[in-house]
């Protein structure tokens, strides 16, 4: 299924386009991260957990950077299972577009393949496009907070 | 015979006096002490080699008592297998488990036993499973094209079964033919949707080396006699035990892969195992049905006489041939009602990485009805002529039954003219089309469709069956006994599950016996202590039920005569039974009760010289034929043509199940097939992902199933046509609803929007697959 969702920063794509490169620290915002760890050049284990409706699951994904157009564009694969809750697996492909706003801002667009199986996978798209906004939402949220922050604290 | 009294009274279910009591029991309802609880774990791909399992963390959870893995499973078994196997049709060893390569999402691949179900679950989340993914297909097409994943290496074309049934001179009569209409129909998978899903509970008993089993099963013999055989047992070393059922609708028949897996687990751990499926199991687990894609031809003269009939079809079978699997009724009832002789009929049952296919109320009948009455129309519309008159025209009239169809099978009576006249002059239609005319040019787009059937009703005998290789007879048995007090007790392997046979085998029984229902005892779905048992399905129950009944309560009734012409002094010829007593025919006032005449056989005097005690008989029934109900279902509807929205404004149906034993139960019985029927054909469809091969509509959130208050009223009229050919003249009703839902819908709306030239070709029907049509006529011009 493909989830698109469009959200507009406060800050310049150069200062947005930096924070993206801190995969770490971009992870820190995403709800229901629990740990990054790097395997290598651009390839990182993620564990995270969520929720959808009464049922929970923690995954545990293997993340690798397909490419990046500085200032432009990054392009991320993860392939995951979950190791706890309910049985199932995960496979997304994540684009995510920089443009700059007139504002001075910087307009971000995530658009995400995911293919999710098992038991989780048949609870239908709703469940999940619905979460997947609830998670971008707050996602943008924090993003917005880590870019102020960074930028308070130069 | 005399007549039956209580034959076609609405007597009211004996077994809702418990169920309306909430006093019921049904398979969660039974908890034995000690008992182990089972949570399996399911393959979350849809095709993977499972590299490594490791249980070992699982193994030490707390309140684990047992983990099965599929190596375990298949070493200690054998496949399961198919109740009705097809002649040359290739093995898809089908184990209680998955060993080395899973083939669907959802295929259980590890099971826990454990104190409680959420020690069990938790457990789950502790086997690590390293799965390799391999490429899959969830579609027919993709499934036949060169190169395409193989699911069995026994089947590398990933075709199980091929078949052809031809009759007459189809090639000839298709040149011919003045007319021919094609067209390709796509039928949706769905599911019977019992609201009590599946639930097994296992337990070995140490004293006699046996194991019981308790099923929510329609079948509790035939399951033994697969579990039995899957478990390397003695059949009398197996115990099934079905308490209330909260439905089936056929996909409860025949063992499942759980059933093996708490059976192995109550040997492993002595101790009783109970799994209870959750919903989101079921829809992964519990058989599919119905999906296929066909291509069909009709051809007829200018007049509108019907001439041949060709199809090409593939049924989407799944990743495995279950117990029942693919439907036969497709092929057999292709022609339906009418006077067809030549056809060429080929089917190509194709696996597919998803789910198994089962039986579902209505099993081919639904699908060949959809397809050809869907076509029937076109052919009317592509001639010029009104889909009634073209359909009276090509109906059997009664004076031509029985008639042999081109798949062999006899339809033995009936008026399947008279059952369309009514349906329509139900919905007025002698002035609709002028109505429909007016409607029109107010903007308003209202339509009629009609679909006629005829109903294949029990099997026409177990050598019949038998021809085709099934495992299973087509008869049915009971054993009756009369207890001291007078009171008849049947005992029967049949389990109930919603058809109401406690009451219509109590009212054939105490018709016969001279008793009232109530006192009739029915002892039901217990393998041990009733006589071999088909079970209920394929609407033979009733008919092969009342044919043992019959035979059993008659002997039990000339012996009570002969022991009451012993206590009376009078010749056994010159009694009958009747209301509670023995009595002269000619001299009601010479009497004696059955109470007094139990009594006799019960203390062994006084007895004529030589007669046994006791009054009990065990008989079995073959019926030699099938017997055909039919009818037609009449819809009327308005359809918003910019948006595709409609509303159902009429839903008719008018059907002929032959003498009805209950008619409250055959109302009920027609009310909730047509309520599938319609479902199935508006609302229903379990959606799989092209490019994952996941199940994405798996709950009830998410799959359409209507409730009372989606559904349209329905306006049924019977007809009454007792069968030639079968005790009292029964015919089957179970699945008859379910049957033209579809078809008659569809010829509604492309009734009422013949003016765009909209043509619908799935299922279901729905505002966006009507919009969609729309924009393709438009397209087209």
């Amino acid at each position: 299924m493909q989830i698109q969702e469009t959200f507009t920063v406060d800050a310049p794509p150069t200062a947005v386009w930096k924070f993206f490169e801190d995969i770490e620290r971009v992870a820190r915002c995403v709800p229901g991260v629990q740990s990054v760890d790097v395997l290598g050049p651009d390839r990182y284990k993620v564990l995270a957990t969520q929720k959808v409706g009464f049922i929970s699951a923690t995954f545990e994904m293997a993340t690798q950077v397909e490419s990046k157009d500085p200032l432009k564009s990054l392009a991320l694969s993860s392939v995951g299972k979950s190791v706890k809750g309910a049985i199932g697996n995960l496979r997304s492909k994540d684009r995510v577009d920089f443009e700059a706003t007139p504002e001075g801002g910087t307009r971000v667009t995530l658009t995400s393949e995911v293919a999710v199986g098992g038991m989780l996978g048949a609870l239908g798209h709703k469940a999940i496009v619905s979460k997947s906004k609830e998670i971008t939402e707050k996602f943008a949220q924090a993003l917005q907070a880590e870019i102020r922050a960074g930028e308070a604290g130069r | 015979m005399d007549k039956l009294p209580w034959l076609g009274a609405s007597v009211k279910r004996k077994e809702d006096d418990r169920l309306l009591r909430g006093s019921g029991r049904f398979l969660d309802d039974v908890e034995e002490t000690l008992t182990l609880h089972v949570a399996i774990g399911r393959c979350p791909y849809p095709h993977a080699r499972i590299r490594s399992i490791d249980v070992t963390r699982a193994l030490g959870h707390s309140g684990v008592e047992a983990v099965l893995t599929g190596q375990q499973v298949v070493a200690r078994t054998e496949a399961i297998t198919a109740l009705r196997p097809f002649a040359g049709s290739a093995p898809t060893a089908f184990y209680g488990m998955a060993q080395e390569v899973a083939r669907y999402e959802g295929e259980p691949v590890v099971a826990v036993a454990a104190v409680d179900r959420y020690v069990a679950e938790d457990a789950l989340e502790l086997i690590d499973i390293d799965y390799e993914p391999l490429p899959h297909v969830v579609t027919v097409e993709d499934a036949l094209r060169p190169g395409a994943p193989q699911l069995h290496a026994t089947v590398p074309s990933n075709v199980v079964v091929e078949s052809t049934v031809r009759a007459g001179e189809p090639d000839r009569r298709l040149a011919d033919a003045t007319v021919t209409v094609e067209g390709t129909f796509r039928i949706n998978r769905v599911s019977g949707a019992p609201i009590e899903t599946r639930g097994v509970i296992a337990r070995w008993a140490e004293d006699s080396s046996t194991l019981e089993l308790w099923a929510s099963t329609q079948t509790p013999h035939l399951l033994r006699a697969q579990l039995a055989h899957c478990l390397r047992m003695d059949e009398t070393d197996v115990r099934v035990i079905a308490p209330d059922v909260g439905g089936a609708f056929g996909l409860k028949i025949g063992v499942y892969p759980e059933d093996i897996i708490a059976a192995l687990l109550a040997i492993d751990t002595r101790r009783p195992v109970k799994w209870i499926e959750d919903r989101t199991e079921f829809f992964r687990g519990a058989a599919h049905a119905r999906e296929a894609v066909h291509t069909l031809t009709l051809a007829a003269d200018r007049d509108g006489t019907l001439r041949a009939l060709r199809d090409r079809y593939l049924i989407d079978l799944g990743a495995y041939h279950g117990p029942l699997g693919p439907p036969l009724l497709t092929n057999v009832m292709l022609a339906g009602p009418y006077r067809l002789h030549d056809a060429d009929i080929h089917r190509r049952v194709v696996l597919t990485n998803k789910v198994p296919m089962g039986a579902y109320r209505g099993y081919g009948q639904a699908e060949s009805n959809y397809v050809r009455e869907v076509l029937v129309d076109r052919l009317a519309r592509r001639l010029g002529q009104d889909p009634a008159d073209f359909r009276r025209r090509n109906l059997l009239r009664p004076d031509e039954l029985p008639f042999k169809n081109v798949s062999g099978v006899t339809y033995d009576s009936g008026d399947y003219a008279r059952g369309l006249d009514l349906a329509l002059s139900r919905v007025g239609y002698e002035t609709f089309r002028a109505r429909q005319k007016e409607s029109g040019q107010q903007g308003r787009h209202v339509g009629v469709g009609m679909s006629c059937y005829v109903e294949f009703t029990g099997y026409p005998s177990s050598a019949f069956l038998g021809r085709g290789g099934a495992r299973f007879g087509a008869y049915e048995s009971v054993t009756v006994r009369m207890d001291r007090a007078g009171r008849a007790a049947i005992s029967t392997g049949v389990s109930t599950f919603g058809q109401g046979t406690e009451t219509t085998f109590a009212q054939i029984a105490a018709s016969l016996l001279g008793l009232d229902p109530a006192d009739v005892a029915i002892h039901r779905g217990d393998s041990k202590g009733t006589p071999y048992s088909v079970g209920g399905f394929a609407s033979r129950t009733m008919i092969a039920g009342a044919g043992a009944i019959e035979k059993a309560a008659g002997q039990i009734r000339d012996k009570m005569l002969r022991i009451g012409g012993t206590i009376l002094g009078v010749d056994p010829a010159a009694l009958e039974t009747t209301t509670g007593v023995v009595r002269r025919r000619d001299d009601p006032s010479v009497q004696v009760s059955i109470q007094r005449v139990s009594e006799a056989a019960f203390l062994g005097y006084p007895l004529p010289p030589g007669e046994d005690p006791g009054l009990e008989a065990t008989a079995y029934f073959d019926p030699p034929s099938s017997a055909f109900g039919y009818g037609t279902v009449v819809v009327q509807v308005e359809v918003n043509a910019r948006s595709g929205e409609f509303a159902l404004q009429r839903y008719i149906l008018v059907h002929d199940c032959g003498t009805q034993v209950n008619p409250m139960i055959v109302e009920g019985q027609v009310q909730g097939a047509v309520a599938q029927g319609i479902a199935a054909a508006l609302f229903e469809e379990l959606v799989y992902d092209r490019d994952t091969g996941q199940l994405v509509n798996g709950t009830m959130v998410d799959y359409f199933m209507p409730t009372a208050a989606d559904l349209p009223v329905f306006e049924l009229d019977h007809l009454e046509t007792p069968s030639p050919v079968t005790p009292f003249g029964i015919k089957g009703v179970g699945e008859g609803g379910t049957i033209a839902a579809a078809a008659a819908i569809t010829n509604a709306v492309c009734d009422a929007l013949a003016p765009f030239g909209v043509e619908l070709d799935r299922l279901p029907v729905t505002a966006e697959s009507i919009w969609r049509a729309l924009a393709a006529a438009r397209a087209k011009g």
